[in-house]
């Protein structure tokens, strides 16, 4: 059952098998697991019970609502804006429904240089069509591409680039395209409407509206957890207490890292938060004669993925996506100020934009600031500065071959370009510090998995090195970035977590 | 010195001292980043605004209608965007709303620190205005170019919020309110929890 706290005016306790702090893409499908395996569980939730009636399509409503920080937490230097959603369903219920399986060569690389060995492909192949088979997974077709898609598959197969339809799990969609501010349908089939409903129907004591402060652990075992209540009808907050011997930190790599050291959970060699990846984004605008209409339609459902060679290597390269465009973020990522700006929104209805995700090796931190919240320390190497160079001329070469009349690259003045080979002023502008604006949904990496505790936080089922009955299951776990969006990653894994927690018991 | 500089910004600006090889005048611009922090916030002459506000005071309901009206292109339109981001400023969290007030203040009075202009920002000529939003856009200081991108972060989700500004960009606005679809997907009642 989902529990209204506003009601409370006392201090509450709670007892169950198992804690999930985080209903998201993990928390979620553990919760559902371990009740499906006959575990009490109650699952800790920060953001509110949202339901498809307050999803007003309206952006300046919706972002508040579904977003961290409203979907804008920077990093220390600006260069990166990081949305993690917070609501019930976690970030899934703001998502794009892309469905990628975790990548066979990045899982060999992690067994290689991590000991993850028993996480090859084919030992998670029965978890990813667990998965894909829970969410409707289905093949998009070209009935569903927009004419933003459109433009990046024009381009690509001119130029002879590799691309292909997407996977989505969603279900009869209309195609309104406001995806990224909630569906007002019901067409997603996400952790709410799937994962979360089964785990309430078992039994799972759902509690949203709860900010966790600590894990309380003695003697290396975990006890429960101690957290906060906010949106009391009295105006007060109370203190939430969940005894559990099993607690599951499923709150996203940037807030599980966090509640790690709140909870001065053990940390000997200083691991915690300190490999973050961002699979970052920029995106490469292109003005065309024709209309677009770029935030009609699925935002994204073709992909050109020419410049991830992971058999090459498994380290760098990106994916080119179509770039979701409501209006005021696009206004936000357009370059330039006052005529310039304007000139380019008058010009809104007429651009395609491609979204260019980075297979970042540069790794990031994350660290309590003087107030407590999390801070972001994340300064792209030259590695990743030169595949972003890279993907800033890949997409004037695409948006030009799909015709396109002029480009407008993202940096914070106006660049556009009417002619490719004046992409050469990448090479002299090059990348600085917030210059040129990068964008991130995808935060992992923060509390990775390893076979040796010295050099890693959990073992390959999430579970904590030297603390009994405390494991992750969020994009925190991954040893390096996963190269492609991490929903499925995130949901294989968290029931395999689930299934070693039952086997624990 | 510190308290009076949100903890956020001033976070960046002592690492940009610390760990950046900067330009000399990159470290000048910090220096003066810091001391336009001291400057007075209570100037007169800004004209009192046509309702009454929620967040900005009236100094700075004048200022940021006129970075958001320069950073936006507007001309002589109706819209207010300042009450629009009055509003949404207001429903911020505490920490928010006191780097907005910092970064307007400093904004406002950087003009005699950085363009050696005699005039506050709201009191400059169009042109002039743009002119010094651009030293912030472009800035060789990585916490300038972050102002910028706030402020214009702000004006942006201002203005593009507002319905009738969405005939001048050809956006045809949500389906909601247009189009009946059917709801899929049967949310349980949430049950007290005491």
């Amino acid at each position: 059952m989902i529990v209204d706290s506003s009601t409370v005016e006392a201090d509450v306790t709670l007892a169950a098998d198992v804690c999930v702090v985080g209903s998201g893409a993990g928390g979620s499908v553990v919760a559902a697991e371990l009740v499906a395996g006959g575990k009490s569980v109650v699952v800790l939730e920060e953001g509110h019970y949202w339901t498809s009636e307050d999803f007003t399509q309206r952006e300046e409503e919706m972002y508040p609502r579904l977003y961290r920080e409203r979907g804008t937490k920077p990093t220390a230097d600006y260069t990166v804006l990081v949305s993690q959603g917070r609501a019930l369903g976690g970030s899934t219920r703001a998502s794009f429904c892309l469905c990628f399986r975790t990548p066979r060569q990045i899982l060999a690389h992690w067994a290689e240089r991590f000991g993850l060995s028993d996480l090859a492909h084919e030992d998670l192949f029965p978890y990813f069509t667990r998965v894909e088979e829970r969410l409707a997974v289905q093949d998009m077709g070209p009935a569903e591409l927009n004419a933003n898609n459109r433009v990046l598959k024009r381009g690509a197969e001119r130029l002879g680039f590799r691309g292909r339809f997407l996977r989505h799990n969603r279900t009869d969609c209309l195609g309104c395209g406001y995806c990224a501010i909630g569906c007002a349908y019901d067409r997603k089939n996400d952790a709410l409407t799937t994962y979360l409903a089964a785990a309430s129907t078992g039994g799972a004591r759902i509690v949203p509206d709860v900010h966790v402060e600590k894990v309380r652990h003695e003697r290396g075992r975990v006890l429960g957890v101690t957290g906060r209540l906010a949106g009391t009808r009295t105006g007060k907050s109370y203190a939430l207490r969940v005894e559990a011997p099993t607690v599951v930190l499923a709150a996203g790599a940037l807030e599980s890292p966090m509640l790690w050291f709140r909870s001065d959970l053990p940390d000997r060699q200083r691991l915690a938060g300190r490999s973050l990846h961002l699979h970052p984004y920029l995106v490469v605008a292109g003005v065309f004669d024709e209309p677009i209409a770029a935030w009609q339609g699925i935002p994204h459902s073709y992909l050109v993925d020419e410049f991830l060679n992971l058999d090459k290597s498994v380290e760098g390269g990106y994916l080119a996506m179509a770039a979701s465009a409501l209006p005021i973020a696009t206004a936000a990522l357009l370059p330039g100020l006052g005529r310039d700006h304007r000139r380019l929104m008058n010009r809104y209805a007429r651009t395609a934009a491609i979204a260019f995700f980075l297979h970042d090796r540069t790794r990031g931190q994350i660290q309590a600031d003087s107030r407590g919240q999390a801070m972001i320390e994340y300064r792209l190497n030259d590695d990743d500065k030169r595949d972003a160079m890279s993907a800033m001329r890949r997409g004037c070469e695409l948006l030009f071959a799909a015709g396109a009349k002029s480009v407008v690259l993202p940096y914070n003045d106006l660049v556009e370009l009417h002619r490719r080979p004046e992409i050469q002023v990448v090479e002299e502008r090059g990348i600085l510090a917030n210059d040129p604006l990068f964008l991130s949904f995808h935060p992992q990496g923060t509390l990775p998995m390893g076979k040796e505790p010295k050099r890693s936080l959990l073992d390959s089922f999430g579970a904590a090195h030297g603390v009994t009955g405390l494991y992750v299951a969020d994009a925190s776990v991954f040893p390096t970035s996963v190269a492609v969006p991490p929903q499925i990653s995130v949901m294989a894994l968290a029931t395999r977590t689930a299934e070693r927690i039952l086997r624990a018991s | 010195m510190k308290g009076e500089l949100p903890a956020g910004l001033l976070d960046v600006l002592e690492r940009e001292i610390e760990r950046r090889s900067l330009l000399r005048g990159s470290v000048s611009g910090v220096l003066l980043l810091w001391l336009g922090a001291l400057l007075p916030s209570g100037c007169r002459g800004y004209p009192s605004p046509p309702v009454s506000l929620h967040f900005f005071s009236d100094e700075e309901y004048a200022i940021f209608q006129a970075v958001a009206r320069a950073i936006l292109g507007l001309e002589d339109e109706d819209v207010d965007v300042a009450v629009e981001v009055d509003a949404l400023a207001s429903r911020m969290g505490g920490n928010v709303r006191r780097d907005i007030r910092w970064m307007l203040r400093i904004f406002e009075h950087g003009t005699h620190l950085f363009d050696l202009k005699g005039k506050r920002f709201s009191r400059l000529a169009r042109a002039d205005q743009e002119q010094y939003l651009r030293g912030w856009m472009t800035s060789s200081l990585g916490a300038r170019r972050m102002v910028f991108r706030a402020l214009k972060l702000l004006s942006v989700l201002g203005y593009y919020g507002m319905s009738e500004t969405w005939t001048t960009i050809g956006y045809d606005g949500p389906w909601l309110g247009r189009r009946t679809e059917e709801r899929r997907f049967s949310y349980e009642r949430p049950v007290p929890l005491a």
